[in-house]
């Protein structure tokens, strides 16, 4: 029998809509060579979420590393979460490669 | 060189990082940015912008106390709409945080300082004057008002204050079978090699 793989067009049907991750947030930015990620736990006051709780610092200047040390540290992330930390972090080591200025995409 | 050099480790300075520049770790004056690109002319101790009134706020304020030698603290540029992060840092600086840890009288929306203590807040209230630009843009006005401070040379407060303190932690080691395919690579004949 023939195999049929069905193939997904990635188009803007499968556009997620953004939510905070209720396991918390990170601020990326890049200083002295290296890139310097950020994890907080999110503080809520009245339902809402008004700020952060530092709980660690990653740096590194290697996206992959910084990906599997974060990986190994913060396991329960939500799953859009990790994607967007590894396109946010391709793009930092972009920036850190080329001299060029980094933006992260809140 | 006096007391206070000595006590002076430029490694523990400036520790949580954000968004600025660095220049004469001597000089009196920094300068916080609102929605506006500037480049002050003189060498101030470093100059840089605020964004959030909450994180944003609470970087700026321990970076400063890093260095004792700061002692104005030039807010310029148009405030950040909605967050209103200037008037919030020069309300932290007048007015301090409640029992909540909500910064009295902030106008921005989520104004709460987390990650540093009360003496944090109070030695930044006894070390830097806060000298109000919000609202200016003209580069001239700013650059005349960081000269004119600069002149006052009030010398170093004392010694620095640690508000955040980092330590380096024992690592993972990394035996996780998911990331199993950044250690490998396949041949054009197809075979699996390991990674050099």
């Amino acid at each position: 029998m023939i195999k049929e793989i069905p193939v997904i067009d990635a188009d803007e049907t499968y556009t997620i809509q953004k939510s905070l991750d209720p396991n918390g947030f990170f601020v990326i930015e890049l200083r002295n060579d290296m890139i310097f990620v950020e994890y907080y736990k999110n503080i809520i006051k009245n339902e809402k979420i008004v700020s952060g709780d530092l709980q660690k610092i990653f740096r590194g200047v290697n996206a992959e590393l910084l990906s599997n040390a974060i990986l190994l540290e913060i396991e329960e992330l939500q799953k859009d979460h990790y994607m967007y930390l590894g396109r946010e972090l391709s793009k930092a080591e972009y920036a850190l490669r080329t001299h060029t200025t980094y933006e992260q995409d809140c | 060189m006096n007391k206070d050099d000595e006590s002076f480790d430029e490694n523990n300075l400036y520790l949580w990082g954000g968004d600025f520049v660095r220049g004469d770790i001597k000089n009196c004056v920094a300068v916080v940015l609102l929605n506006i690109k500037f480049q002050p002319t003189q060498d101030v101790a470093l100059y840089g912008s605020l964004k959030t009134e909450n994180i944003g706020i609470e970087k700026i304020v321990a970076n400063i106390i890093s260095n004792p030698y700061i002692r104005y603290v030039i807010i310029c540029g148009e405030d950040i709409r909605g967050h209103r992060s200037g008037m919030s840092l020069r309300a932290l600086y007048e007015n301090g945080i409640d029992e909540n840890h909500r910064i009295i009288n902030a106008p921005g929306a989520i104004p709460y300082i987390e990650n540093i203590d009360i003496d944090s807040i109070i030695r930044f209230q006894q070390q830097v004057e806060i000298i109000n630009l919000i609202d200016v843009t003209d580069p001239v006005v700013i650059n005349k008002t960081i000269e004119e401070h600069i002149q006052k040379k009030p010398g170093c407060f004392g010694k620095p204050f640690i508000a955040i303190r980092l330590k380096t932690v024992q690592k993972k080691t990394l035996e996780d079978t998911r990331a199993l395919h950044s250690r490998i690579i396949l041949t054009y004949m197809g075979k699996i090699q390991k990674r050099k």
